[in-house]
C-alpha cells in the first residue's frame, strides 16, 4: 500500500534539495527534479515552499557594479510569504509553542535515532522508536506525547497516515511536502537517502520514515481537529525578483563575454600539455602556465574518463572517485593494501573511543590537557607547523576492465589524438584545509569530491603501458615513443603542484613558476578583501582557525566550451569553467554531445548549489560557519538547532557583508557553429532542458573574432 | 600595574587596528607581555598579585586567551562582529586571570562577577540569535552570583575585605554564609543540577567563544571554592552539598553524553561532567588533585572546540580504514578493570592519598584502553602498555610536585575521603552509565560490507 504512495512521496520532495554526506558532498542543484519546468517558476515555488527570496539582493546588484552597499536602512530582502504551515501550525499558528515543539520532537528524534546504524534486526523505524522512548534523548517534549507518538511509529505505516487524512490525493501531496518543507535539513538528508545513495548509509532515513514520524506528531497534537485542505502555493512569480536577476546578469555576463573577445596569446608547438580539470581554480594555474609559449593546457573533466572506486593506503572503504551520474569502470588501489594501521590513526581512534567512555574521559582530560596545551598554541599561531605530506602519485595499483576503451575515452574526450607533446601532464586536483566542516566540498566535483590525484594516476598509467599503447595505435590513436605521461595533483587551497616521480626537472620548474604566479595572485586578492595576507597562503589553508581557507568554486560565472585557443592568455579571473573543444575535429558533434550530457550538467549543479547558498544562506545555506557543529561524520547542524544544514556556509560566500559570489546564472559559451550548438542540445534532453527552460543562458560564436549570439526561446539574437 | 593594564588595553584594541596583517601580531605581543608581567606581580596588599596559585591559572589562561585571541581574530576576519567578539573574548580571559590573581575576598567576589557580566555580553554580540543561552546565563547569574554579592555585601563591612594569605581569620556564622555562597556560585557556573544548563546551550555560540568559556569561565569555582577555605575550612554540610551535587550530575549524565550525537553537545555536557568531578575532588578533600584537572581540562577542552571543524574528516577517515571488531561486552571490561586497579595497588603504595585517587583513576583508564586494543597484535598492543604505563606513573609525580609548590597557599582540609573512593566512583559510573554500543565499529562493519555486496553485484 505504501508503495502507491510513492509518488506523492517523490513529488512531495521535488524542491527538497538532496543532501549530501559531508564527507563526499558533490553541489547538485537543489532543484535538480525541476528542472522540466521555468526557471522563473521552479524558484517561485521554491520561494514560497521555504518562505525565501529565491532572488539577488541589491547588495549583488552593488557588488556587481563595484558600487558600495550599506546595511543601514537599506531594504536588501523584500518581504517573503511565511512558509506553509503543516497541520499544527495551521491550527495553532506558525510561531505557537504547539508548532515548536512539533519541530523539536521531529528533528531531535531523527538526530537521535540516525546515530544508531540500521541492521536486518533494527529497522530505521524502531531506533526512531526508540529515541523517542529513551528518556536520555532531549526532544523538548512531554513524556506523553512522545510515547503516543512511538506507539503510533510501531502500528502505522503511511498508508495507514494517509488514510487518516481527510483530502484528496493533491491535498495530501500538498501536506506531505509542508512536513518536508519543516525540517529541510533532514527531508534533504532523507532524499539523499532514497534516490542519490549507491549503497545504504549507516545514517539512513527515508522520506516515509521522515513523514510516517511528522505526520504522527502533527495528529497527536492536533487531536483529531482538522484545519482546511492545504492548497499549493501559487508558482507565478511576482515581484522585482526576475527583474533583479536579469539586471545582474546583465552586468556579469557581459563583462565574461567582453572578456572572450579579448585576443588571445599565441603558442608555438609545445613541449609540455597539462590536462587539468574544468574546475574554475584551474584557470589561474593554467593561465600561468601558458606563460610559457611552449606550454598549452586542455580542460577536461577532472576525473578524465576513469570512473574509479579509490582504496586509499590503510583504507578498507574505498571511494567512489567520479560524478555520481555515472557508475565504477576501474578500481584503483594503493600499492600497500595490507599494510598494518600507521601509528598515527590508532592513536586518534584510541583517542575517540576515551572521550566518550565515562571511565576513562576524566583521565584523559587530566593527562592529555597538558600535552594538547603547547599543541593548542602552536596549530594557532604558527599553522605552518601542521605538515600533510605531498600526494601520493606513484604507488597505485590499477584494475580496468577494459584499460584501452579507457584511454581511448579519455584521449579522445580530450581532443588529444595526434600532436603529443613530449610530456603531457594529466593534472588532478585536490584541497587540503584544516577543521573544515565542509572539506569536500573544495575537492573535485568530478571526482565524488575526492581528489583528482588517483584518478589522474590511473590514467597515466594505462597511457604509459606498451599494451595499451600498441591497442591505441591500432586504433588510431598513434602515441609516439618518445612522449611520456606525467601524472600531477593541483591543490587548489595552496596552488601546490605535486608530480610524480617521471616528471623531468624542467617540467618541474616551469609548474613551480607557475604556482608562485598564482600564490602572488591570491594574495593580492585577499589584500583587497581586507583579510589578512600571509606571507605563505599554504599558512591559510593549514590554519585551523581560518573560516575562508580557499574560495572554492565561489565567484564562478560562466562555462566555456570551445578551442584553447580562443582564450588562451585571456584573464578570466579563475570565474569560468574552461572545457576544450575543437568543433574542427568534431563534425558531427558527438564530442559536443558528450560535453552537453556531462561537464555542463555539473557545472550546473555547481551554479544551482551556490546561487541557492547565496540568495538564501540561512535556509539553503549552512549558515554562520563558526556556529556550525558537526553530526557523525556526515552533516551539521548549527548550534542546538536539530535541523540538519544544507548547502554552503556563509563564509563561503560572502566576507562580512561583501559577496563574494554574485548569484546568477551559468553562462554557456560554446565556441562552435550555432547549428552544430543547436544540434548536439537535441540529442541531449537533460542539456536541452536546461536551456529551454532558462536554468542556464546559453550564448555562441561561429568563428573567432566573430560576434557572441544569445539564444532565447524566440531564437538567436545578437549578444 | 600602570604597564599591565596598558598591555591589556592594546591586546583589547588589537581587533580594531586597520590594517588587517597587523592585528594578530600586536594581539599575541601584548597579551603574552602582560601574561609575563602577571607572573612576576607581587602577592602583597588587597586587590591582586600572584602567588603560585595564581601563577599556574596565569599560565593555563595565558596559553588559552593566546590560542582562543588569535583564533577568534582569524575566524571572525573581515566581519563587523568581530571588532567586539574579540576584545570580549580576551576580556573574558583578562577577568578570570585577574579573579586568580585577587588578593582579598572582596576583589575576588567583584572579579567573579564582573566575569559573568562579561560572558553574558560576549554571548550578546556573538550570538544574537541565541536568547536561550543568554536566559540561563543570566539565571546563573541570579541563582549563583547573586547570594555571593549579597554575602560580600553583608560579610565584608563586618570583617573586611578578608585577604587571602591569613590563617584563616572567618570564624562562625561569616565563615558558613561565605562557604554557602561560593558553594552555590560554583554550582551554579559549572552548570551543576540543571537539566539543560547555561553550559549545555553554549553550543549556540561560535566556536572561539565556546572554547573560552568551557576553558576559561566555567571552572572558576574551583578557584572560588579553594580561595575561600584559606579563609575559612568549608563546613562540612557544603561539602555534602557539593559533593552530592557533583555525584547527581555524573549519574545522571553519565548515559546521556553518550547518546548526544553532535560534538560540540557532546562537549559541553562533558564539561559539566568534568566540573562535577573537580568539584567532587575539592568536597573529597583534594584540591590540588581539582587544581590539576582544572588546568589539564581547560587545555584540553580549548583544543576539543577549536579543532571541532575537523571532526567530520576525522571520522570519516577512521570509517574508511579497517574495522576494529567488536570490543569486548561491558562486564568482562570491568572485571578486566578490576583486576588492573588492583594490579595498580602495588605501584601507588605509600603515595598520597590525592596522588593515590589520581592513580587509581589512571590505572582504571589504561586498563580500558589495553583491554579495548588486545585483538592487535602483540607488538603494538604491547607499545601501547608501555605508554600507558608511563602515563600511570608520571602524571602522578607531576601532580605531587604541583602539590609541592601550592602547599604554602592552599589550604587542605583536616579530613580527607579515602583514596579508593575516586576511582570506585568512577567504576560504579562505568557500570551505571548506559553501555556504549560499539557504533563505530558496527558503522564501518555494515558499510564495508554493503559495499562490498554493491561492488561485487
Amino acid at each position: 500500500m505504501t508503495e502507491l504512495l510513492a509518488p506523492l512521496v517523490r513529488a512531495s520532495a521535488r524542491t527538497i534539495a538532496p543532501l549530501w554526506p559531508l564527507d563526499r558532498a558533490v553541489a547538485i542543484n537543489p532543484l535538480v527534479d525541476l528542472t522540466d519546468e521555468d526557471f522563473p517558476r521552479a524558484m517561485t515555488e521554491l520561494g514560497h515552499r521555504l518562505g525565501v527570496d529565491p532572488w539577488p539582493h541589491e547588495r549583488h546588484l552593488a557588488s556587481a557594479r563595484g558600487e558600495r552597499w550599506s546595511r543601514r536602512g537599506a531594504v536588501d530582502r523584500p518581504g517573503t510569504t511565511p512558509r506553509p504551515g503543516t497541520i499544527v501550525e495551521r491550527l495553532r499558528g506558525a510561531d505557537s509553542p504547539a508548532a515548536r515543539v512539533a519541530r523539536e520532537i521531529v528533528a531531535r528524534t531523527c538526530l537521535a535515532a540516525c546515530s544508531t546504524a540500521t541492521s536486518a534486526e533494527r529497522s530505521r523505524r524502531a531506533t526512531l522508536r526508540d529515541a523517542l522512548l529513551d528518556p536520555s534523548v532531549d526532544t523538548r517534549a512531554p513524556r506523553p506525547l512522545r510515547a503516543a507518538v512511538a506507539q503510533r511509529l510501531v502500528t502505522d505505516d503511511l498508508a495507514t497516515v494517509r488514510a487518516l487524512l481527510p483530502w484528496d490525493d493533491r491535498a495530501v501531496a500538498e501536506e506531505f511536502a509542508r512536513h518536508l518543507a519543516r525540517v529541510p535539513g533532514w527531508a534533504g538528508w532523507a532524499k539523499w537517502c532514497d534516490e542519490w545513495s549507491h549503497a545504504p548509509h549507516p545514517a539512513a532515513l527515508s522520506l516515509t520514515d521522515l513523514l510516517v514520524l511528522s505526520l504522527s506528531v502533527d495528529l497527536e497534537i492536533a487531536a483529531g481537529e482538522w484545519p482546511n485542505p492545504p492548497q499549493p502555493p501559487s508558482r507565478s512569480p511576482h515581484g522585482d525578483g526576475p527583474e533583479r536577476l536579469h539586471r545582474l546578469e546583465h552586468v556579469v555576463h557581459d563583462g565574461v563575454i567582453d572578456r572572450l573577445t579579448l585576443p588571445a596569446r599565441p603558442s608555438s608547438p609545445p613541449l609540455v600539455q597539462v590536462a587539468a580539470c574544468i574546475d574554475v581554480r584551474s584557470e589561474p594555474l593554467r593561465r600561468a602556465l601558458e606563460e610559457e609559449p611552449d606550454v598549452t593546457t586542455i580542460g577536461f573533466a577532472g576525473f578524465f574518463g576513469v570512473a574509479a572506486r579509490v582504496t586509499g593506503r590503510g583504507e578498507d572503504e574505498p571511494h567512489e572517485s567520479f560524478p555520481p551520474l555515472l557508475r565504477p569502470s576501474v578500481d584503483v588501489s594503493a600499492a600497500e593494501a595490507t599494510t598494518p594501521r600507521a601509528r598515527g590513526p590508532l592513536v586518534r581512534s584510541t583517542l575517540v573511543e576515551l572521550t566518550h567512555e565515562p571511565a576513562s574521559m576524566f583521565a584523559l582530560a587530566e593527562g592529555a590537557g597538558w600535552i594538547t596545551g603547547p599543541v593548542l598554541s602552536a596549530l594557532t599561531l604558527l599553522p605552518s607547523v601542521r605538515r600533510r605530506g605531498p600526494a601520493n602519485l606513484d604507488d597505485w595499483h590499477v584494475r580496468a576492465d577494459d584499460p584501452v576503451a579507457i584511454a581511448e575515452g579519455a584521449l579522445r574526450g580530450m581532443g588529444l589524438t595526434t600532436g603529443f607533446a613530449p610530456e603531457v601532464v594529466i593534472l588532478g586536483h585536490s584541497s587540503h584545509t584544516s577543521a573544515n566542516t565542509h572539506f569536500s566540498t573544495l575537492a573535485c566535483g568530478a571526482c565524488g569530491a575526492g581528489p583528482g590525484g588517483p584518478n589522474a594516476a590511473a590514467l597515466v598509467q594505462l597511457l604509459n603501458d606498451p599494451a595499451v599503447r600498441a591497442a591505441l595505435d591500432a586504433r588510431g590513436v598513434a602515441i609516439p615513443p618518445n612522449t611520456r605521461f606525467v601524472a600531477g595533483e593541483h591543490d587548489t587551497a595552496t596552488d601546490h603542484v605535486t608530480l610524480d616521480a617521471m616528471a623531468s626537472t624542467h617540467l618541474r620548474a616551469r609548474v613551480d613558476r607557475a604556482s608562485d604566479r598564482c600564490r602572488r595572485s591570491r594574495r593580492d586578492q585577499r589584500r583587497r578583501l581586507g583579510l589578512a595576507t600571509p606571507y605563505r597562503t599554504a599558512t591559510s589553508a593549514r590554519d585551523w582557525a581560518d573560516p575562508r581557507p580557499e574560495w572554492g568554486l565561489a565567484g564562478h560565472v560562466a562555462m566555456v566550451i570551445g578551442p584553447r585557443e580562443r582564450t588562451r592568455g585571456v584573464d578570466l579571473g579563475g570565474r569560468v569553467f574552461l572545457h576544450s573543444y575543437d568543433p574542427a575535429s568534431d563534425p558531427d558533434g558527438t564530442l559536443l554531445r558528450s560535453i552537453f550530457a556531462a561537464p555542463l550538467i555539473v557545472a550546473q549543479w555547481i551554479n544551482a548549489a551556490y546561487y541557492a547558498s547565496a540568495v538564501a544562506p540561512d535556509v539553503l545555506g549552512a549558515g554562520d560557519k563558526t556556529l556550525l557543529n558537526p553530526v557523525g561524520d556526515f552533516a551539521v547542524i548549527r548550534g542546538s538547532d536539530p535541523d540538519l544544514r544544507p548547502g554552503l556556509p556563509l563564509q563561503s560566500l560572502y566576507v562580512g557583508d561583501v559577496p563574494i559570489h554574485l548569484p546568477t546564472r551559468l553562462l554557456v559559451a560554446v565556441d562552435a557553429p550555432r547549428e552544430r550548438v543547436v544540434d548536439a542540445l537535441s540529442d541531449t534532453p537533460a542539456a536541452r532542458d536546461l536551456v529551454v527552460h532558462g536554468w542556464v543562458v546559453l550564448a555562441a560564436r561561429e568563428h573567432e573574432g566573430g560576434p557572441w549570439w544569445r539564444w532565447s526561446t524566440d531564437g538567436w539574437g545578437a549578444w | 600595574m600602570l604597564i599591565l593594564l596598558a598591555l591589556v588595553v592594546a591586546a583589547l584594541g588589537a581587533a580594531a587596528l586597520p590594517w588587517p596583517s597587523t592585528r594578530r601580531p600586536v594581539l599575541v605581543a601584548s597579551l603574552a607581555a602582560a601574561i609575563g608581567l602577571a607572573l612576576v606581580a607581587p602577592a602583597r596588599g588587597d586587590l591582586v598579585g600572584s602567588d603560585a596559585l595564581a601563577r599556574l591559572i596565569i599560565l593555563v589562561a595565558g596559553v588559552l586567551g593566546l590560542s582562543v585571541g588569535a583564533f577568534s581574530l582569524t575566524q571572525f576576519a573581515g566581519e563587523r562582529r568581530g571588532r567586539q567578539v574579540v576584545p570580549l573574548t580576551v576580556a573574558v580571559v583578562v577577568l578570570a586571570v585577574a579573579s586568580a590573581m585577587a588578593r582579598s575576598w572582596l576583589t575576588l567576589s567583584l572579579t567573579w562577577v564582573a566575569t559573568s557580566g562579561a560572558t553574558w555580553w560576549l554571548l550578546r554580540v556573538a550570538t544574537p540569535s541565541g536568547s536561550e543561552v543568554r536566559r540561563r546565563v543570566g539565571w546563573t547569574i541570579l541563582v549563583g552570583d547573586g547570594p555571593l554579592l549579597l554575602a560580600t555585601a553583608v560579610i565584608v563591612p563586618l570583617d573586611g575585605p578578608l585577604p587571602f594569605g591569613g590563617s584563616h581569620p572567618l570564624t562562625g556564622p561569616s565563615a558558613l554564609v561565605l562557604g554557602g555562597a561560593a558553594t552555590l556560585a560554583a554550582i551554579a557556573r559549572a552548570g551543576l543540577l540543571a537539566r539543560s544548563s547555561w553550559v549545555s546551550e553554549t553550543v549556540s555560540a561560535p566556536t572561539s567563544v565556546s572554547a573560552v568559556l568551557h576553558a576559561g569561565v566555567v571552572n572558576g569555582g574551583a578557584i572560588l571554592l579553594i580561595r575561600v577555605a584559606s579563609l575559612a575550612p568549608l563546613a562540612t554540610v557544603w561539602r555534602l552539598a557539593l559533593a552530592g551535587a557533583a555525584i547527581v550530575t555524573l549519574v545522571r549524565l553519565a548515559p546521556v553524553i553518550s547518546r548526544r550525537v553532535d560534538l560540540k553537545g557532546q562537549l559541553a555536557l562533558s564539561t559539566v561532567s568534568q566540573m562535577s568531578f573537580m568539584l567532587l575532588a575539592i568536597a573529597l578533600g583534594w584540591p590540588v588533585l581539582a587544581l590539576a584537572h582544572l588546568a589539564g581540562h581547560s587545555l584540553y577542552k580549548a583544543h576539543r572546540f577549536l579543532s571541532s571543524g575537523g571532526a567530520i574528516e576525522a571520522r570519516a577517515a577512521a570509517r574508511r580504514r579497517a574495522a576494529r571488531g567488536t570490543p569486548l561486552p561491558i562486564t568482562r571490561r570491568v572485571l578486566g578493570l578490576v583486576a588492573v586497579v588492583l594490579l595498580g595497588l602495588t605501584l601507588i603504595h605509600g603515595a598520597s592519598a590525592e596522588t593515590a585517587a589520581l592513580t587509581g583513576v589512571l590505572v582504571l583508564a589504561a586498563g580500558n584502553v589495553w583491554w579495548t586494543h588486545t585483538r592487535h597484535p602483540f607488538g603494538r598492543a604491547g607499545g601501547l602498555l608501555i605508554g600507558l604505563l608511563a602515563v600511570v606513573a608520571g602524571y602522578p609525580l607531576l601532580v605531587d610536585r604541583l602539590s609541592r609548590a601550592l602547599g604554602g597557599v592552599i589550604s587542605t582540609p583536616s579530613t580527607t575521603a579515602p583514596w579508593w573512593w575516586l576511582p570506585g566512583l568512577v567504576i560504579l559510573l562505568a557500570l551505571g552509565s548506559r553501555h556504549r554500543t560499539s557504533r563505530d565499529t558496527v558503522v564501518a562493519t555494515d558499510t564495508a560490507s554493503e559495499i562490498a555486496e554493491y561492488a561485487a553485484s
